[in-house]
């Protein structure tokens, strides 16, 4: 096997200016990353983490703002040389044909007519798409169009195939039989392109297709985990090896993303801390799903048909809040939890708001604006508040779950220009609001 | 559920209860309990913010209020067909006035007819095949087409005020403005999704609920946009619409257009420099003060992410929102409304029931007969008076006017072209580069929505000055207005392509002539199209203006049909300006139906992502 570096990814960070003075939003946090050749390299992460930029600095579309990315050991001017890309959402061009897509970069790259037909037809003959050539992607399926994207990217004959989430946008059983087809062209000794990045939120497809799984933490992104994975190709899912490598990446992120807490937290009301973006709908969702027993996380989440990372943002929340919590690779219901499921809507607004209250970010916020003179602030001072606790945020997707959970336990009353507390005799304003 | 229902109307709010919420935007008042209007009316509130505040507002709403007064003086007047123009500077800013008060009452009746127009259309199913063409055909319409007509009956109605005069002065603007606001209207009514009309129909809503609570709110968007386009539109004649010539009468009326009119006249060079600055500054309050919030304001009606999101505020919003002024207003006008409303609570119990039934269903079918057997009735008698009209116009005046088309439109087809060669590379770049376009974009904007004929005869003298002559310079004038159009859509195309299309033409390294003519260009082309098609429609109707300019005291005069037009118009030839303004429109609606229609729907089937 050839240890020759053949990707290298340096001390890279990746900034965005923050507005006028603030500090500046960091995306990917001192990525060191090496990719051997023959690697099928697999990032996994939730959304938000910057997986997708990850693999748009490896392909060179984005430019970091410290390290460097090498190729063969030289630095990365523009494009990286020998690299193709699939795209979630094909980004075919839809006034060419399939063969006209196909053929498009093969114009660029001053080859013989007679060379550009013979990849083109032997790139759709691999994907299965012979007899499409003359038709429009309007008029092919999901799957179709995908299987463009990559007889397009084969037919370059990339030294780096990079993929970004390609069956995300797909249904479940075509996404199956695509990966499937993926698969066997990993194992297939006649193909020449031997290494692989992709990008998705799917473990299963990780297994199945990758040598090595990254995970990436959030916020900044950051590389958390990076696991072999030795199975033989061709892999079967349903193989008790699979499973295995499975539910060991399922322990490693739920480690990563739950840590058991090592003692009784006692100066956190000091600090300020972030929410996670969850859907307050959601987490009481899931409190009415989780049992006082404990259950496994992976169970619910296959059971809910939830994807593996959100679930985890909804039970962090939950467990925020006091509904639920995590022993091990497990989720069950707390006491107050049971109190929440068994109260009326009054009684389980009381209980959120009594624990959000202890929550730093919510309490500091409350105290803020009941200093106010009227019990009120606009949308600006409190994005210009979250500014300064928040530097790393996406501050419109936190503010949106801060007013979300806020609004929902009526903890504040919110008007698309500001935030304040609620009154006792809110409910005559909320009258001249219906019309009669 | 009661709550439920009550979520989904403050969903879809009513319009009143926004407009409130928009004066007291910065939130300084909002959804407090009812103790409010005691504690904002008293003085006994901390003053949080700056006095400049209310002094600002103090200022603008007083000199809104001496502003109204003076119009109607102006109203008032008696009838003087050609007011003599003061070419003072002091006199500057009541004339700006006047033209601005013109352009919001026909602004005031676009909205309205649009509204009206839009609604019947829609509705009645039967006059929808008379009314969409129809407005095809008026859309077309150069503005002096309606002119003689206009002006003279108007003049006759009212023979002793200025009234007649000024109505028929805004109506010619509003001519130029109502148009695409029909079309937006009615394109929102037939987007209306079915759901809304559903919840409609179950809490049985009557059409005037109907209209408040969904059909306004849901086509407010497009509504507020086309308002702004259709206000540029609308200054785009001031000049003639104020000081125009018809037979052997001359017409004029103080306003800005006649001031640039005048100083032109007289070659005052400092008059023309403070005419062009007053309409600059017009425009830029007016895009400032009113457009500008109300298209922020509108954003929560889009309703896709009715619930929250990132917030922009205004200059006006944060002046509003320093200033307690509007709480004390919005406090009254809170008071008003729960007056009112406990006014139509006791009027609504004992009328339900007494209403007769058959009465309100045979009122309306009638109403609408009646409406529609005397617009048929008006058309008719109008089209039997063009065919009159048109019988004068002998054989060889047909064929001069022929030839004057065929002119114009080769001028037409250069201003494409041309306009064409420089907007598409600029503004793929802008589209391509957000962080120019959000400085770029309010310049562009200034520069489309300024009137350009007022600034013709000006580059006229340079284009003489050049050696040039107006048969080409027309052409050159007609892209000052026309090129702004497809500069906006060739940008917006640019912008809507997607990331990751742009990604993949990297990565395959599709560069230099093959990324133009592979990606690029077919990626905007629906958008140039839409682009051509609004330049082409405006520099048909700027030709009236291009070919036929006054300047240093002299006539000049291109031979084409837009020439023709302003000819008979202030020769009072109007069996000739009847054919000509006909053959314009037709040719117009001709061109869109035969060319620009295809290219569109080519256009729509191969170049869209997505889908």
């Amino acid at each position: 096997m050839s240890t020759q570096p053949f990707i290298a990814l340096e001390a890279v960070w990746l900034e965005y200016p923050g507005e006028k003075g603030a500090a500046p939003m960091i995306v990917l946090e001192d990525i060191n990353l090496q990719i051997a050749e023959n690697d099928i390299v697999s990032l996994l992460g939730p959304s938000g983490c910057g997986k997708s930029t990850l693999i748009r600095l490896v392909a060179g579309l984005i430019k970091p703002t410290r390290g460097t990315v090498k190729f063969r050991g030289e630095e990365v001017e523009g494009i990286c040389p020998g690299v193709a890309m699939v795209f979630q959402n094909f980004a075919l061009f839809p006034w060419l044909t399939v063969v006209g897509n196909v053929r498009l970069p093969l114009k660029q790259m001053e080859l013989s007519e007679d060379e550009i037909a013979r990849r083109t037809s032997h790139s759709l003959e691999m994907v299965g798409l012979n007899g499409y050539e003359g038709i429009y992607p309007r008029e092919l399926s999901g799957g179709m169009k995908q299987r463009v994207g990559i007889a397009r990217a084969l037919a370059a004959n990339p030294e780096v195939l990079c993929m970004d989430e390609p069956f995300s946008a797909l249904d479940v059983l075509t996404a199956e039989s695509l990966r499937n087809e993926l698969g066997r062209l990993c194992a297939d000794p006649e193909n020449p392109l031997r290494t692989m990045v992709s990008v998705t939120h799917n473990i299963e497809e990780a297994v199945y297709l990758a040598k090595r799984i990254i995970v990436l933490a959030a916020r900044p992104g950051r590389i958390a985990i990076d696991i072999a994975n030795p199975l033989p190709y061709p892999r079967v899912p349903s193989s008790p090896d699979f499973l295995a490598v499975v539910s060991r990446i399922h322990a490693a992120l739920t480690r990563h993303e739950l840590p058991e807490p090592a003692s009784e937290p006692v100066s956190v009301a000091l600090a300020i801390h972030t929410i996670p973006h969850a859907s307050i709908n959601e987490v009481v969702g899931l409190a009415s799903v989780v049992t006082p027993e404990a259950r496994n996380i992976f169970d619910l989440g296959d059971e809910l048909g939830y994807e593996f990372s959100k679930l985890l943002v909804i039970i962090k929340s939950a467990e925020l809040l006091d509904l639920v919590t995590t022993p091990g690779e497990n989720v069950m219901l707390t006491e107050t939890g049971r109190q929440f499921l068994a109260g009326d809507v009054s009684r389980r607004r009381e209980i959120l708001r009594e624990k959000m209250l202890r929550l730093p970010l919510f309490n500091r916020l409350a105290q803020l604006i009941g200093e106010t003179p009227d019990r009120l602030i606009s949308i600006v001072d409190f994005f210009e508040h979250l500014k300064e606790w928040f530097p790393n945020e996406n501050l419109p997707e936190l503010a949106r779950t801060i007013i979300g959970w806020g609004r929902f336990s009526g903890l504040f009353v919110y008007s698309s220009v500001a935030i304040s507390l609620p009154e006792l005799k809110r409910d005559t304003e909320e009258e001249s609001l219906v019309p009669s | 559920m009661a709550g439920k229902s009550k979520a989904k109307f403050l969903v879809f709010g009513r319009i009143r209860k926004s407009l409130r919420s928009l004066a007291i935007a910065a939130g300084n008042c909002q959804l407090r309990a009812v103790g409010l209007e005691t504690e904002a009316l008293s003085t006994a509130a901390k003053p949080r913010r700056p006095l400049l505040a209310d002094v600002i507002v103090l200022f603008v709403v007083g000199s809104l209020l001496v502003g109204i007064l003076n119009v109607a003086d102006e109203w008032h007047a008696p009838f003087q067909a050609e007011t003599r123009i003061d070419l003072s500077l002091w006199k500057l800013p009541q004339y700006t006035l006047y033209s601005l008060a013109r352009g919001w009452v026909a602004m005031g009746l676009s909205l309205v007819f649009a509204i009206l127009y839009g609604t019947w259309t829609y509705y009645d199913k039967k006059a929808q095949g008379v009314l969409l063409p129809a407005l095809d055909i008026l859309q077309s319409m150069p503005v002096l087409g309606f002119m003689p007509g206009l002006v003279l009956a108007l003049v006759y109605l009212f023979p002793k005020s200025n009234f007649g005069l000024e109505l028929a002065c805004v109506l010619m603007i509003f001519t130029a403005q109502v148009w695409n606001m029909v079309f937006s209207y009615y394109d929102s009514l037939k987007a209306v999704p079915d759901e809304l009309r559903q919840l409609g129909r179950i809490s049985g809503f009557g059409p005037v609920r109907r209209f408040w609570e969904i059909e306004l709110p849901f086509a407010a968007q497009g509504l507020i946009y086309n308002c702004m386009v259709s206000m540029a539109g609308g200054w785009f004649f001031l000049t003639i619409n104020e000081a125009f010539t018809l037979g052997d009468k001359n017409f004029q009326l103080p306003g800005l257009g006649s001031y640039m009119s005048a100083a032109i006249a007289s070659g005052d060079r400092y008059a023309q420099v403070a005419a062009v600055g007053a309409m600059s500054l017009m425009i830029l309050a007016t895009d400032r003060l009113v457009w500008w919030p109300l298209v922020i304001w509108s954003r929560k009606f889009k309703i896709e992410d009715v619930a929250s999101g990132p917030l922009e505020t205004t200059v006006v919003q944060r002046l509003f929102g320093a200033s307690r002024l509007p709480n004390a207003i919005s406090a009254l006008t809170r008071l008003a409304g729960r007056l009112r409303k406990s006014k139509t609570r006791l009027k609504r119990a004992p009328l339900a029931e007494s209403a007769p039934e058959k009465m309100s269903k045979l009122a309306p079918k009638v109403l609408h007969s009646g409406l529609l057997a005397v617009i048929f009735a008006a058309g008719g008698y109008g089209l039997y008076c063009l065919v009159l009209l048109l019988a004068d116009v002998d054989l060889q005046e047909w064929l001069h006017i022929f030839l004057c088309t065929a002119a114009t439109f080769l001028r037409v087809l250069f201003t494409l072209i041309i306009s064409s060669l420089w907007t598409i590379p600029a503004g793929v770049w802008i589209g391509l580069n957000p962080k120019f376009s959000r400085y770029l974009q309010p310049v562009i904007q200034f520069a489309a929505s300024f009137p350009a004929p007022m600034i013709y005869p000006v580059v006229l003298g340079w284009i003489l000055a050049l050696g040039g002559n107006l048969g080409w310079g027309a052409v050159v004038l007609m892209m000052l207005g026309a090129q702004w159009y497809i500069l906006f859509n060739v940008a917006a195309g640019a912008q809507s392509i997607p990331a990751d299309m742009m990604s993949c033409a990297e990565v395959f390294k599709i560069r230099g002539w093959a990324r133009w003519r592979y990606f690029i260009l077919p990626a905007i082309f629906p958008f140039l199209v839409t682009g051509w098609i609004t330049s082409a429609g405006g520099a048909w109707n700027a030709s009236i203006v291009a070919e036929y300019v006054q300047h240093g005291g002299k006539t000049y005069n291109a031979f084409g049909l837009g020439d023709l037009i302003s000819r008979a118009t202030s020769e009072g030839a109007f069996d000739v300006l009847a054919a000509a303004v006909v053959v314009m429109a037709l040719m117009v609606v001709a061109i869109n139906r035969s060319f620009w229609k295809r290219l569109q729907k080519a256009g729509d089937l191969f170049c869209r992502f997505g889908g």
